[in-house]
């Protein structure tokens, strides 16, 4: 409850100092924020260079609305929600793959994931070079899947955001958010095992 | 103890809530060796999410920010060039409005196709030092933000 008052606390401030107007407190609420928004970044749109313009884009429409922001949630979720929203608008007008709710993960692929399972498990748990293998094919399934479920896996387990915050962020209900992340996670495991079945090959 | 496998939502809340799962999912996972495996690589999985590279940028998008807004700033004070431009106009427009029977006594004589095409070329002209200007605003836009 402290942290999360104190994280208020140091909101205001800083906000309130921008807004009087020192830019420079602005540069301490990017490097608060800079790890959160490059994640979304990255996750949302697929090339480099535009990834550069996004970024800048990103925090300077948060600086101009910044007297807008009335603390109803975290800064750092504002600025996160404003990423994903501005990530959205160029997907939009690139006319690339929206974020879409994937389809239900493959319930018929069960039984042959049950015996890939089995066989993984065989061969991770006492092999440390299968393991980095692993988290190859893993890095290249993440990518492989829809922008906005590897933005939420991204959120929840490596930012440690909750469904709620991710809710706030996306603008999509709390149980929306764990609906899609169980899916994702489904669909990861999937791809994860079949990758590494093709690859065992 | 449930006696039926578990589904894949109930695999995931064990493997990362185990105080939210139902009574009697542990006890089945740790006696059935199917379950117990998709719990393994359910946690394999995560695990290695969780270690995965953070990504970055290779440039400080905090200095480049700063500038662009100095940048944005500065390009706010020129408000007095915007200004001289409209008064300029203005001038241009009365001092045209003023001596409308000299000037299109210029053209008498000319014609009207004539006068059209002068127009047109301008007018193409205009439009392509506009979007040369804009195209060389944008572009040091971006050399200023990301230097």
């Amino acid at each position: 409850m402290n942290n999360v008052t104190d994280q208020l606390q140091e909101d205001k401030h800083l906000v309130h100092k921008v807004l009087s107007g020192d830019p420079r407190s602005f540069g301490v609420i990017i490097k608060n924020t800079e790890r959160l928004v490059t994640q979304i970044v990255f996750k949302l749109i697929p090339n480099q260079e535009d990834r550069k313009d996004m970024v800048q884009e990103i925090y300077l429409k948060a600086y101009k609305k910044l007297p807008d922001f009335g603390f109803q949630s975290k800064l750092s979720t504002w600025i996160a929600q404003i990423s994903y929203n501005t990530c959205l608008d160029y997907l939009r007008k690139k006319k690339l793959v929206l974020p879409e709710p994937l389809h239900e993960p493959d319930t018929n692929a069960d039984d042959k994931l049950d015996a890939l399972n089995l066989q993984l498990n065989r061969v991770t748990t006492d092999d440390n070079m299968l393991r980095k293998d692993l988290a190859g094919i893993l890095q290249t399934e993440i990518n492989r899947l829809p922008p906005l479920y590897k933005t939420m896996i991204t959120l929840y387990h490596n930012e440690e955001l909750s469904y709620f915050e991710i809710g706030q962020i996306t603008g999509l209900p709390e149980g929306t958010v764990k609906s899609y992340l169980f899916r994702a996670r489904k669909a990861l495991q999937q791809n994860l095992l079949l990758t590494y079945k093709k690859e065992d090959l | 103890m449930t006696n039926e496998h578990l589904s894949d939502e109930q695999i995931q809340t064990f493997v990362l809530d185990r105080s939210t799962c139902e009574p009697g999912i542990g006890e089945h996972v740790q006696q059935c060796d199917l379950c117990q495996m998709k719990v393994e690589t359910y946690q394999l999985m995560i695990t290695a999410i969780e270690e995965q590279p953070i990504p970055a940028f290779d440039f400080d998008i905090s200095e480049a920010v700063l500038a662009n807004i100095e940048w944005q700033k500065r390009n706010g004070r020129n408000w007095w060039l915007f200004i001289l431009i409209a008064a300029g106009l203005s001038v241009s427009g009365v001092a045209v409005y003023l001596f409308r029977e000299d000037i299109a006594g210029m053209f008498q004589g000319i014609s009207t196709f004539l006068i059209y095409l002068i127009a047109f070329t301008g007018l193409l002209i205009l439009i392509a030092v506009m979007i040369d200007m804009l195209k060389s605003y944008k572009s040091k836009l971006k050399i200023i933000a990301t230097s």
